[in-house]
């Protein structure tokens, strides 16, 4: 029996909520903060069980081939650098990638059903597609996490011929710094032959604009 | 005892020449003035929420709408405005200095009560058995003498088992002493309280740090991302059906909306979200938010390729004044009753030319505010001859060109700009207004020039090499969408408040030492709730069959 604690006062102390007692730094900091955290942790997960569906990793913003890498220089989306390659899965189940179309020019437009800007740009991307693909101009429609059958749906009622690729969790999307200062869609990037970005546009574009753009990066004469 | 810093005991040490590099940081979370500190600092926080204006919450994460807002405020705070945005002044709740004081303050709250466990649980499970006896005479404390009975301490003993109290006996120097001890267990309720404590500010915190919600205002047959642009988290909502129900008068009886969740690409959840019960999927909630009935699905396609170039549910928000009429020939007889759909807008006027039934005569009818601008007068003229305009008042009839007008009341039809439709969005139009066997039908203003469409459901129109298609009526779900992962640490730590109380107030522990010895018998005690060793003792006595001779303490007279 501890005599300091039984025996020597004539006052039994009737207070010890208001004892403190320091039993060195791991028990009387690391473990208290040790329980929060597994406390917080238990019930964060709980919060959170049965979240989102599992994302195949082998989609998504992949490496660049050093060989189909025109600049020498980590892909980035700026313009002069080689675009960061994605492989992503097209509505149909077949896959699209990037880099598999050097040696075309390549538009990369950004896009999602629920966008009203996209919904008006959309026409004349079509328009330009059926315009500029004698010249090899290829268009790749980034679609953002929608379902495989609402991208499918809108790619018809549209005509939007050229492949397609889901975005699906965003990863492509935020590689290729969509939106700019308005942080939106649509977004599009002009691609030349060998891979590397020419020019960008934040924002719907007119069919002048359109054809201004592609312009730096369709063979000279074109259309 | 207020303070008792035991030695450091034997095992795992860290520091520096002996000196622990946490103990000042345990100090100072363990110190009562630095939680009085961080409480005020909290509370001036608080204060400044009140007292200064904060951005509105639909406004967070969007850079121009809190540009545009902090113009506004430019009218009041000046050249402070933009500091004061800066130090996160008018969004206090979210601002990282107070976000962090709270964290401090959970911290503080989790170490304080953490290291009182463990005296307090030796409290609990190696309580003081023994008490000197002066404690019996001399201590400012419980306590009361009972005459002496025939075999007392045995009796004592086995009354207070009886009593379900733990009792330990002692013999010493012809002195028998008991220690009694009576739901020892109901002093750890305070951790419980403490812990509830601590999950309340977790829950506040993490629920500011992780919480998130959007409005989204979704069309049947249509979906709408949760976030802006992507997220790893980014989920679609889709708007199956949205249902409101209204009584004959028009008031609101029930909301509800069918939802399907995507994400990943694939449909994740399905379900009903009403008013009172959302819909929850992923650490998300659905909660039906609004409804609006008048929307119209419209798509416009090329004539040459069969593609879709305009494809919208227009959500027709604004109202148009239309005249609802009757017109009725020399005999009475009714030609027509309807609302006239405006489709010319002239000056102040607006109205359309309208071919009467079996009549077949046109008169161009519209409406037009009186000159003090308080009601609507229908306007009556053939159309080629505007002079001879005929007013009628709201519930009047008047005679034109030998047929009888009827301005039955002034009303508005839902309509809607729609700029995509037109080239010129300044002239595009669309009116929703129904015949009436009551099938919807759209008047589109603007696509084509000098002409008003009028799309009936499903029934496509060609003109001009595009194909217009009313798809019919649409309805809107107002879907709020929230995050609150803090939720469930409420739930719990109200549980465990709830808990934790009501073993405080209704489990009180009590501790008995007694000793007898000659021809008394001597009881101190410690209760944790007032009067209640009083009420023991005489309780005590009574069992025993005699009375306290004298007592001292809390409830003496109780």
């Amino acid at each position: 029996m501890d005599p300091e604690e039984n025996t020597t006062a004539d006052e039994v102390d009737e207070r010890p909520q208001r004892r403190r007692e320091w039993s060195g730094g791991l028990r009387s900091v690391v473990l208290p903060l040790a329980i929060l955290a597994a406390i917080v942790g238990g019930l964060w997960y709980w919060q959170n069980a049965g979240g989102a569906p599992a994302i195949d990793d082998a989609y998504g913003t992949v490496e660049l081939p050093e060989a189909k890498n025109a600049t020498g220089r980590p892909p980035v989306a700026e313009v002069g650098r080689a675009g960061p390659d994605f492989l992503l899965e097209t509505p149909a189940g077949g896959t699209l990638r990037l880099s598999d179309l050097q040696g075309s020019p390549v538009l990369i437009n950004f896009w999602a059903s629920w966008c009203p800007p996209c919904k008006d740009e959309i026409p004349e991307l079509v328009k330009a597609y059926d315009k500029y693909q004698g010249e090899g101009l290829v268009i790749v429609g980034v679609n953002l996490q929608e379902p495989d059958g609402a991208v499918r749906d809108f790619a018809q009622d549209f005509g939007m011929r050229f492949p397609i690729g889901i975005d699906r969790d965003g990863e492509v999307g935020d590689a290729w710094r969509l939106g700019g200062p308005s942080d939106g869609i649509p977004t599009s990037y002009f691609v030349d032959e060998a891979g590397v970005i020419r020019d960008f546009f934040y924002g719907p574009m007119t069919d002048d604009k359109l054809a201004e753009k592609l312009a730096g990066v369709l063979p000279e004469g074109a259309g | 005892m207020a303070r008792a810093e035991a030695p450091q005991r034997a095992g795992l040490r860290f520091g520096w020449r002996g000196v622990d590099p946490l103990l000042p940081i345990w100090r100072l979370l363990t110190s009562v003035r630095f939680a009085l500190a961080l409480l005020g600092f909290l509370a001036v926080a608080g204060l400044l929420s009140i007292v200064l204006p904060q951005v509105p919450a639909p406004m967070r994460g969007n850079e121009a709408a809190i540009s545009a807002w902090l113009e506004v405020q430019k009218g009041t705070f000046g050249p402070f405005t933009e500091p004061f945005y800066r130090l996160g002044l008018f969004n206090v709740f979210s601002a990282r200095w107070f976000l962090g004081g709270l964290a401090v303050l959970v911290i503080s709250v989790c170490v304080c009560t953490a290291n009182r466990f463990a005296p307090t649980w030796r409290n609990v499970t190696r309580p003081q058995e023994r008490v000197p006896d002066g404690f019996f005479d001399r201590a400012a404390t419980n306590r009361a003498s009972l005459p002496a009975v025939e075999n007392g301490a045995d009796r004592l003993e086995a009354t207070l088992r009886a009593r379900r109290f733990r009792v330990k006996r002692f013999e010493e120097a012809g002195a028998t002493y008991l220690f009694a001890d009576r739901f020892a267990w109901a002093q750890l309720a305070t951790f419980v309280s403490h812990l509830a404590l601590i999950m309340f500010l977790a829950g506040g915190l993490i629920s500011r740090v992780g919480g998130y919600t959007n409005a989204l205002f979704v069309a049947e047959g249509t979906t709408s991302p949760i976030f802006a642009v992507s997220h790893p988290s980014q989920m679609q909502v889709e708007v199956v059906d949205a249902v409101g129900k209204f009584d004959a008068a028009g008031t609101p009886l029930d909301y509800r909306t069918e939802l399907v969740i995507y994400q990943g690409g694939r449909e994740v959840a399905r379900g009903v979200t009403t008013v009172n019960s959302p819909m929850s999927y992923g650490g998300y909630r659905f909660h039906q938010a609004g409804y609006f009935g008048e929307g119209a699905g419209l798509r416009v396609q090329d004539a040459s390729t069969g593609n879709t170039v305009y494809h919208e549910v227009l959500a027709l928000e604004q109202l148009v004044p239309a005249a609802a009429i009757q017109v009725r020939d020399s005999q009475g007889r009714l030609l027509l009753d309807d609302v006239i759909v405006p489709t010319d807008f002239i000056d102040d006027a607006s109205g359309t030319v309208i071919t009467v039934p079996g009549d077949g005569s046109q008169f161009w009818v519209g409406l037009r505010p009186d000159a003090e601008q308080e009601t609507w007068q229908m306007l009556v003229y053939p159309p080629d001859d505007v002079k001879a305009s005929t007013l009628v008042p709201a519930g009047g009839t008047r005679s034109v060109a030998g047929l009888s007008f009827t301005f039955l009341e002034p009303t508005g039809l839902p309509s809607l700009s729609a700029p995509g439709l037109a080239d010129d969005p300044d002239q595009s139009l669309v009116v929703m207004s129904q015949t009436p066997e009551g099938t919807p039908y759209l008047t589109a203003l603007g696509p084509v020039d000098g002409q008003a469409l009028t799309l009936y459901p499903e029934q496509p129109v060609e003109i001009e090499g595009r194909i217009y298609t009313f798809e019919g009526r649409r309805e809107f779900a107002g879907v709020e969408v929230r995050r609150d992962p803090g939720v469930n640490f409420i739930w719990v730590a109200a549980g465990l408040l709830l808990a934790g109380l009501m073993v405080t107030f209704y489990v009180p522990r009590l501790r008995l030492w007694a000793r007898v010895r000659g021809g008394e018998t001597s009881l101190a005690g410690l209760a944790e709730k007032s009067g209640a060793f009083q009420g023991e003792a005489r309780q005590l006595a009574e069992a025993l069959g005699t009375q306290v001779v004298s007592e001292e303490g809390e409830g003496k007279d109780a």
